[in-house]
Formats: structure tokens, C-alpha cells, sequence
């Protein structure tokens, strides 16, 4: 059982879909093991249900909605024709259980479209001996979905950032000063919070992020290193 | 006796399942007639005055209903619940591919289905109650909840993108929205 969610008004907003992307696939991933937080979306996907279904519903001219009808139509002949049929949207239980990998994970279903089977596959980029990333995508505002993979037992680098932050633990599990989250916990941070975060013993840990700004490194001895990391990695650490 | 929203409800859903087994095109233009001007209406609450993209996702809709009526299954969802995730991931994917801030991230994996893995008749019919506490509560939601919920839910914005329309508090647009859930009947202990 998890301990940390994603809260109410974060829910609502993926849930109507107006939440960005790179946070709204945190979420979902979440939301993948998560069966307490699935319950919730059901009941607020409901409400958005409900409002568009009583929507007064736009009066379209007669001769635009027969233009439209009639591309809707041929579109709709031409896929017979070809006998293209889209494939089913992914969902959690008509996408096949993916198998472990050598390491013994399993990519969570939202993220297959850029992960379809292991974590080793990715082009992993090493800014410490203990501490490695890489960037899922990253938009033109600057929002983007990372990976980072950090060894038993140690720390990731002290940061800050001054946007908002959202981490799943997808394996293993690391502590700081709030608290110690486990694989499918979700941790919410925004410009208020330096964090010091260190990984568990017994495991390695790997963590998705999603974020709306670059991360600063704050301690000592990366000050200097910011900048070289900044021009090899530009938007991470 | 049913109401007549429920038997057109009733009727539609009866489409559906003529389009999935025997590609019946009257089924469809029946579900377009009765969805399209919703469709919309939806388009058009996030994006006032933009027809040309109203019109894309119009018909990006009606042809995903099309490509995956068998898909549809009304024990999971109510068929305005599965048009209304049709046309909200269809908007989410026009902006993506349109707006100022192009993603590669796929709408179709961030809000695939959420089906109840553990689904049991006892769990269907809570759901069948909930959808009724929320249908019956909706309506008599003070106006200044129920816009907050339609901004989130029809505009598309985000609390803080709503606080920043309505020159509201971003705690007071978060209490406003956690108050009508409790009106709604749905408590989420956070």
C-alpha cells in the first residue's frame, strides 16, 4: 500500500485533462498500482462526464454539420475500404502484462511508449559513479520527464529548483527529511523545498520526475560543477 | 416508467453496439446528431471562436467511436463517460500537436481506461450509486462551485490556471473544489 498520493486538486486536474503532460504521465503511473487513487478517478471522471453531457450543446448551421456528417462519413468509408482498424487504446487491462525484465521490473504501462521493456535500454547518462539520468522528453516551455537511477545506499545530489516537482518511485525507495517513500509512492514538491534525499540500503533506486524548470544543484562541491553539468545536460542537473 | 433522457440514452447505446458488429453507418449518424453539437460545445469552452480546431476534433471523435465501439462495455462506463474521455485525450492530442508547447507524450498512455482490475457485481453497483448521488447533487451545487468544476472540467485549466482567471486565491479555488466533492458525496482523505 502506498503512503503518498498525489492530492485532491492535482487528481481533478489529470483527470480533466488539463494537467501538462510530463506531469499527467506521473500521475498516471501512479495511478497504475495505485487501486485507492483509481477509485477516486472513477467518482471525478464522473463529474466531468455529467457536465459534458449536460452541456446545452453549440447550435452548428445545418449546412456546416451536413459538411461535417459527410467527412465523417467518407473518412469512415475510406478506413472500411482499407480495412485499417486503429488498435485498441492502451488500457490497463487490454495491454498485455509486459515480463520482467533481467533485474526483475516491469515498465508500468503509461510508460511503454517510451520504455517498451526495460530501464536498461535507455541511453543513460552518468554525472556521478552513483547517479545517472536521462530525459524522457522535454517540451519547448521547458516541462520534461526524467529518469534518474541512483545506487544502494547513496545520496542524490543536494538540489533545488524553482518550479513545480512531481517523483514516482518506480523501484526501491529513498528517505529525507519528510519521510521514506517506496515503489508507487508520490511525492509533490514545489519552490519552496531543498531536498537531501538518500537512497536505501538494500536496493538501487529509480525515480520518474516531472518537471517545469532545470534543477540547481545547492551543496559545496557541485557549485562549480553546475555550469559543466548544465552545458552537457542542459534542462537536468 | 423511464424518463425519456434514459431511453434515448437507452437507444444510443444500442447504436453503439450496431456500429461494433454490423458497421452500421445510421447508428453512427444517430450518435453524431446526438454528440457532435456537445463535442462541440467542449472545443469551443476551452478555446472560444476556434471552429477550424472545434471541427478537427469533431471528427476525430466521431471516428474513434467508429474504430472502437467494441470497445465500449456499459458495465464499466456510462456512454457520455466514454465520449467524454473520447473528446477530452482528442483535445488533450490537437493541442499537443498544435500549441505552443509540442509534447511527443501520447495522450492514449496517460489516460488509458481505468478499469477496475478486481471488478465484482458489489463494486458495480456502488458505482451505479455514486453516479446517482453525483447526478442528482450536481444540480444543486452553489454556482461558485460549479464554476470552478466547469473551468477545470469543460475550460480545460488547471486549479492554479483557474485561480489566475477568476483573480482568485489558489486555496480558495482548491476549497471550492473540495467542498463540492463533499457535496457530491466524494471524500478523498489527503
Amino acid at each position: 500500500m502506498h503512503n503518498y498520493h498525489p492530492s485532491t486538486d492535482l487528481l481533478v486536474d489529470y483527470i480533466s485533462g488539463a494537467m501538462p503532460l510530463s506531469q499527467a504521465l506521473c500521475i498516471a503511473t501512479h495511478v497504475t498500482h495505485c487501486h485507492e487513487c483509481q477509485k477516486h478517478l472513477n467518482s471525478l471522471r464522473e463529474i466531468g462526464s455529467q457536465l459534458f453531457g449536460e452541456q446545452k450543446g453549440t447550435v452548428i448551421k445545418p449546412a456546416h454539420l451536413q459538411g461535417l456528417k459527410e467527412q465523417v462519413l467518407s473518412k469512415v468509408a475510406l478506413v472500411e475500404q482499407t480495412a485499417e482498424v486503429e488498435q485498441d487504446m492502451p488500457s490497463q487491462t487490454k495491454t498485455p502484462t509486459a515480463a520482467p525484465d533481467k533485474n526483475g521490473y516491469i515498465i508500468p504501462a503509461p510508460l511503454r511508449q517510451f520504455i517498451p521493456h526495460s530501464y536498461d535500454d535507455l541511453a543513460w547518462e552518468g554525472l556521478s559513479s552513483s547517479f545517472k539520468s536521462v530525459v524522457l522528453d522535454k517540451d519547448s516551455s521547458g516541462r520534461q520527464i526524467t529518469l534518474i537511477r541512483v545506487k544502494a545506499g547513496c545520496h542524490m545530489p543536494n538540489h533545488s529548483h524553482s518550479g513545480e516537482e512531481m517523483t514516482l518511485v518506480l523501484e526501491g525507495s529513498f528517505s529525507d527529511e519528510n519521510g521514506r517513500y517506496h515503489k508507487g509512492d508520490f511525492i509533490y514538491q514545489d519552490q519552496q523545498h531543498t531536498h537531501k534525499p538518500i537512497v536505501s540500503k538494500d536496493a538501487e533506486c529509480i525515480c520518474l520526475i516531472a518537471l517545469d524548470s532545470p534543477i540547481r544543484l545547492t551543496s559545496f562541491w557541485t557549485r562549480w560543477l553546475t555550469p559543466i553539468l548544465h552545458k552537457y545536460h542542459s534542462g537536468l542537473i | 416508467m423511464k424518463s425519456p433522457a434514459s431511453i434515448e440514452s437507452d437507444l444510443l447505446h444500442e447504436d453503439i453496439l450496431a456500429i461494433a458488429q454490423h458497421r452500421d453507418k445510421a447508428a453512427l449518424t444517430r450518435v453524431f446528431d446526438h454528440y457532435v453539437p456537445k463535442i462541440y460545445s467542449f472545443c469551443l469552452a476551452s478555446h472560444p471562436g476556434a471552429n477550424l480546431m472545434a471541427d478537427d476534433i469533431t471528427q476525430e471523435v466521431m471516428i474513434k467511436v467508429w474504430n472502437k465501439a467494441h470497445t465500449f462495455n456499459p458495465q464499466t462506463a456510462s456512454l457520455n463517460t466514454w465520449i467524454f474521455s473520447i473528446a477530452r485525450n482528442a483535445r488533450v492530442d490537437y493541442l499537443r500537436r498544435n500549441g505552443r508547447h509540442q509534447s511527443a507524450i501520447d495522450p492514449d498512455f496517460v489516460w488509458a481506461d481505468l478499469v477496475d482490475e478486481n471488478a465484482d457485481p458489489f463494486q458495480d453497483a456502488q458505482r451505479v450509486k455514486d453516479k446517482a448521488m453525483i447526478q442528482k447533487n450536481l444540480a444543486k451545487l452553489p454556482s461558485e462551485q460549479r464554476q470552478i468544476l466547469s473551468k477545470v472540467y469543460l475550460e480545460g485549466k488547471t486549479h492554479i490556471e483557474t485561480a489566475a482567471d477568476l483573480s482568485l486565491p489558489l486555496g480558495t479555488v482548491k476549497s471550492r473544489v473540495r467542498l463540492a466533492l463533499n457535496r457530491l458525496s466524494i471524500y478523498i482523505k489527503r
